[in-house]
């Protein structure tokens, strides 16, 4: 008999406590095998790391114990460093695993992170669920990924991009992660997904990933992970991961019906991403009903002309009402605030940061921009005047507005307000 | 940028400043300040000061009082308090959120020659030491106490502040009879040495004018207007005339003879956009 394909997919994921799982991950797992005949021929294990907590040393030690064929590293902005440290390392130590990379950070840039990358095998573009499964097909067999619609590959010394392949349309075909079982729901890290893309396109953001419509799990499919997670007593919060929870009245009454049905055990939603501007008194009435604790916004910034040159929507008395409604009635709100767009100076994130201080949400965040691959503000930076490091996480350096002192001291500025608001 | 309500605990302190502005030496009944807690209109949270608020034997009480109100709780001190370990550990528990010590110098002799009292330096800097390394999520800033005995010194408090990585360095011209012209060049100097350490620094009041070309460090070109600040008659020929406060009532008599009103300024309308936004909010606080 013919031994199994060993696939180990990993991330390293952001910082928190606990410490995040990765969706993406269990979505690979979930849809490779619900293909019965990939299912009989790999075993595929997830091991999530994080990025600050977890040296290299210690995820190459991980590796070098489960020796897996294949290796699949979920790729963002924050882990790149680590993802490219360690599959360079790994080419001495583990000599014969396949290292497949995916995810926002490489996707857009798929021919570049190989030529990078030597010991990389190839790149997954786009959605990676389709993808992924070929490409394991195509490895359990012995085959190249020549075709394979949505991989970049390597073959010898070339790199190839195969075409590119379309979004998934019917998001149902993915299985759920956590009904498959390839994801088990833990208090604080359990994420659910409703739809797939964002309503806005702003500039310096990749969740629309360029697509200007947005795809939908079926009420069916979100109704029964709803209730499974919920049905779990441990898990106290949970969240979701969609760009906007608040997509449209309708649709969060809906949302909100099947999470007050199913919470037999007074779980709570944290970190939703809403948008406040469409945020009235029924809405925060079925965000209460939902349980929903804690949301994270905007405003990212509030001068016209920066808002408008990135094709961020900002309406501030919206916004403030919002806001308001939210904290007065227990939700915590959390406030971002992006240093370095471009038209932004110093003064005009200082104002961002008295717009925002003045509605005294829970607490604040402070981030610098990334000028992330497959933005348009990526595509644009040479004609707009942005200047930023091309090694992730592609930190601006300047722009025309911000010069690179005023925007460091900007940094220090917020660093210290976040010291001072968020210590409670 | 954030708006406390002021609370003040009363004048009673373990030092004896020369540039104290307290004549008598007498505390506030926690009741009275228990009253201004509840008549308070601090959007974030609360600023006790005094006097000497960590040496009052009722601390914990008042910290209470103010936790049931407020967010945050910031408390302005001498340090000296902050030596003992205790009273870092037990202040936390009651529920401050930060800490601003008080420097009026960057070595022994002329701090405690300013505070007045011999040991008082060390144990600002110990208790320093001891509120960094509480492992307690705080806020932790140096005030740098500005006269014409210390002008010369603030880079060396900057030095200090970045040493036990402070989270700001407030610059606070105290002393009437200093120069307010010829202090800004120290003053820049001292910024500079703490943002190259990576120590945000601001200043307060010291008007715009002064400050040219580091404006990002003018507390009140961003933060809610403190009372207690005059404009003088060659302000009206400033360019920063309407996004500036002014200096403190007593400097102004000798700020009127050295002033040189600004000419152009490159950040007039984003500076006064952030005027407007704090109008809007209301973020004024009294003094």
């Amino acid at each position: 008999m013919k031994e199994k394909l060993k696939v180990l997919l990993t991330s390293f994921n952001s910082c928190s406590s606990p410490h995040h799982l990765s969706l993406a991950l269990g979505y690979l797992k979930a849809y490779a095998m619900a293909d019965s005949e990939l299912a009989s021929a790999v075993d595929i294990e997830i091991a999530d790391f994080c990025t600050d907590c977890n040296p290299v040393t210690q995820v190459l030690f991980y590796l070098t114990g489960a020796q897996p064929d294949v290796v699949g590293v979920s790729c963002y902005c924050w882990n790149m460093e680590k993802v490219s440290d360690l599959v360079r390392l790994a080419a001495g130590v583990l000599p014969k695993t396949t290292f497949i990379l995916g995810g926002p950070e490489v996707g857009p840039i798929a021919e570049e992170v190989l030529a990078k990358n030597d010991n990389a095998a190839a790149v997954v573009r786009g959605e990676g669920e389709e993808t992924f499964t070929e490409c394991l097909k195509r490895l359990a067999a012995g085959d190249t990924l020549a075709g394979v619609a949505g991989a970049t590959y390597r073959s010898g010394v070339e790199i190839i991009s195969n075409p590119d392949r379309p979004p998934i349309e019917e998001l149902d075909r993915i299985p759920s992660p956590y009904l498959s079982g390839a994801l088990r729901p833990l208090d604080g890290v359990t994420y659910l997904e409703t739809y797939r893309g964002c309503p806005f396109s702003c500039a310096y953001c990749y969740e629309n990933k360029g697509l200007r419509r947005l795809r939908y799990f079926s009420d069916e499919r979100v109704d029964s992970e709803i209730k499974y997670v919920m049905s779990h007593p441990e898990v106290r919060t949970f969240s979701f991961i969609d760009s906007v929870f608040n997509l449209s009245k309708e649709r969060t009454a809906k949302l909100v019906g099947w999470l007050s049905e199913a919470n037999v055990h007074g779980a709570g939603l944290h970190t939703i991403e809403v948008a406040t501007e469409q945020v009235d008194e029924e809405t925060v009435n079925l965000f209460k009903k939902a349980n929903v604790l804690s949301v994270e916004t905007g405003p990212q910034a509030v001068h016209p002309e920066t808002t408008a040159n990135v094709s961020r929507h900002f309406d501030r008395d919206k916004f403030s009402a919002g806001v308001r409604l939210m904290e007065e009635t227990g939700i915590k709100v959390t406030c971002d605030m992006i240093l370095g767009l471009p038209r932004d100076n110093f003064f005009r994130f200082a104002q961002t940061v008295a717009f925002v201080f003045g509605l005294a949400p829970a607490k604040v965040v402070f981030s610098t921009l990334n000028v992330l691959p497959g933005t348009a503000l990526y595509r644009q930076a040479d004609t707009a005047g942005l200047e930023y490091d091309e090694k992730p996480p592609h930190i601006i350096q300047q722009t025309a507005s911000f010069p690179f002192r005023e925007l460091r001291k900007a940094e220090m500025f917020a660093h210290s307000l976040d010291r001072e608001y968020n210590m409670s | 940028m954030l708006e406390h309500n002021r609370v003040f605990v009363g004048s009673v302190c373990s030092n004896e400043c020369k540039h104290c502005p307290h004549e008598t030496r007498q505390n506030r009944q926690l009741s009275e300040i228990e009253a201004d807690l509840s008549a308070g209109s601090g959007k974030h949270g609360v600023e006790i000061y005094g006097g000497e608020p960590l040496e009052r034997f009722d601390f914990s009480r008042l910290v209470a009082s103010a936790k049931a109100l407020n967010r945050l709780i910031k408390v302005v001190t001498n340090g000296r308090a902050l030596s003992r370990w205790e009273t870092v550990k037990s202040a936390i528990e009651a529920g401050v959120s930060g800490f601003e010590v008080k420097l009026w110098g960057a070595n022994q002799a002329l701090h405690d020659e300013l505070t007045g009292r011999d040991g008082s330096f060390f144990e600002a800097v110990q208790g320093i030491s001891n509120a960094r390394g509480s492992n307690a999520k705080i806020y932790l800033a140096i005030r740098a106490l500005t006269c014409r005995e210390n002008i010369d010194s603030l880079a060396d408090i900057a030095r200090i502040a970045a040493t036990f990585r402070v989270d700001r360095l407030v610059i606070e011209p105290i002393d009437p009879e200093l120069s307010l012209v010829e202090a800004s060049r120290s003053i820049k100097l001292a910024i500079e040495t703490a943002i190259t350490n990576r120590v945000w620094a601001m200043t307060e009041r010291m008007p715009l004018c002064t400050m040219s070309g580091y404006e990002p460090h003018v507390s009140e070109a961003l933060l809610p207007k403190p009372e207690g600040l005059v404009k003088v008659s060659a302000c009206g020929q400033c360019v920063y005339t309407d996004v500036c406060d002014g200096v403190a009532d007593a400097s102004a008599e000798r700020f009127q003879v050295e002033v040189k009103p600004a000419k152009d300024s490159a950040f007039l309308d984003d500076l006064r956009a952030i005027r407007d936004e704090r109008k809007a909010k209301s973020l004024t606080y009294k003094l």
